[in-house]
């Protein structure tokens, strides 16, 4: 049976497509839907190095990229989890607090990058959307933290 | 082979594919998160309500508006839409080479009903281009409400608003909403009022807008490219 730390990189594959099933069922059913992928991109940060992690942020290129070539938006969905490894670093706390405020500033930046004035305009749906998102990313980096240790910045 | 070897390869095959082959995330997507099955004939049906109840609405406020079918369109198929909130776009199978200009109405059909409207060409690419549907939160559009003829502004969103309605206007529930925009043609049914109420400031009425179809349903949609308005870019 292989050692914990040798499938580290088939389970977080396995966790980013299940979360692209929930994401896109959700938002198929409800019209809108938490950011499951960008809180599990997140997460990856803290637990994959970067070559495991760009493998697993282009896959999501791959498979959310919905125009023929892909725009500057979804570039920016891909370099967030970089972004967010290089935050850790800076922030005070230990690694369940600070993977929940990276997710909250993931978010809030990807979408006031993607359309500052639509946020201002639907503050309650993006409330709905960063407190569930949080919520998911909490409860995974908690799951994920009982099989694997953090890895250093 | 070493594991960051095997690794990079991987990350050199995914971007090769998102480069040279998009149309195969489009089909994972589209696996990862199958469109719903809805019964043919109570879609056509809806649709057929709805574009009746405009019918007799437009019918009421301007007598010799004649009807539009989908003859003179291009039927184009949808390949993806936006995968994340706030925004509603399509992106869908006709592009510059098929006439399709910025700004061009799309609508939905079915055998029975007039076209509805779902939104307009937001950008056009060579074979392909991206249409903003009224579920995208940056489309407005003025319209009219019922057989009064209620001017509005529907402003889109993921739970699209008709706004900006007098207080003692004479709307009700499913009435008929349809477009009386400046540069498009009058009387293009988009769907029906419900849950009307007034405006946070007591100045207004506010209604939802129902449609009869889910945005992330859609298969096939119509793009009027014989129209050219004043506001259609080229």
């Amino acid at each position: 049976m292989l050692k914990a730390s040798n499938n580290r990189f088939a389970v977080f594959s396995l966790a980013f497509i299940a979360a692209s099933f929930l994401q896109l069922n959700w938002k198929a059913g409800f019209g809108w839907s938490p950011e499951f992928v960008m809180a599990l991109l997140v997460i990856c940060g803290f637990y994959l190095n970067i070559l495991e992690m760009a493998v697993i942020s282009a896959a999501g290129i791959f498979i959310f990229n919905w125009r023929p070539n892909p725009g500057w938006e979804i570039l920016f969905f891909f370099f967030i989890p970089f972004l967010a490894i290089y935050a850790r670093k800076f922030l005070p706390w230990h690694g369940g607090i600070n993977n929940i405020v990276v997710i909250i500033l993931s978010v809030f930046a990807f979408y006031a990058v993607s359309d500052l004035p639509t946020v201002i305009t639907n503050t309650p749906l993006l409330a709905i959307i960063l407190l569930i998102t949080a919520g998911f990313g909490a409860a995974a980096f908690q799951f994920f933290n009982y099989f694997y240790k953090i890895s250093p910045i | 082979m070493r594991k960051e070897n095997t690794l990079l390869l991987f990350l050199a095959a995914i971007v090769l594919l998102i480069i040279f082959f998009p149309s195969l995330g489009w089909r994972t997507k589209s696996f990862l998160a199958p469109q719903a099955e809805q019964n043919p004939d109570s879609k056509s049906l809806i649709l057929e309500n709805e574009s009746l109840k405009t019918e007799i609405a437009k019918l009421s406020v301007m007598k010799n508006e004649s009807s539009r079918g989908t003859n003179n369109m291009l039927q184009v198929f949808v390949y993806s839409n936006y995968p994340f909130n706030m925004k509603s776009q399509l992106l869908v199978s006709g592009g510059a080479n098929n006439g399709v200009k910025t700004g061009q109405p799309v609508f939905v059909s079915s055998a029975s009903s007039n076209p509805v409207l779902i939104g307009r060409i937001s950008e056009v690419f060579e074979n392909d281009s991206l249409v903003e549907t009224v579920f995208d939160s940056n489309f407005q559009i003025s319209v009219k409400v019922g057989s009064a003829g209620v001017s509005s502004l529907l402003k889109g969103g993921n739970s699209p608003r008709l706004t900006l309605m007098p207080k003692d206007a004479k709307v009700n529930e499913s009435d008929a909403v349809y477009s009386s925009e400046q540069d498009y043609p009058f009387g293009m049914p988009i769907g029906l009022a419900k849950n009307i109420s007034l405006s946070s400031d007591r100045f207004f009425e506010e209604a939802d807008l129902e449609t009869a179809y889910n945005p992330n349903d859609l298969q096939t949609v119509f793009i009027d490219t014989n129209y050219n308005a004043k506001s259609v870019q080229q």
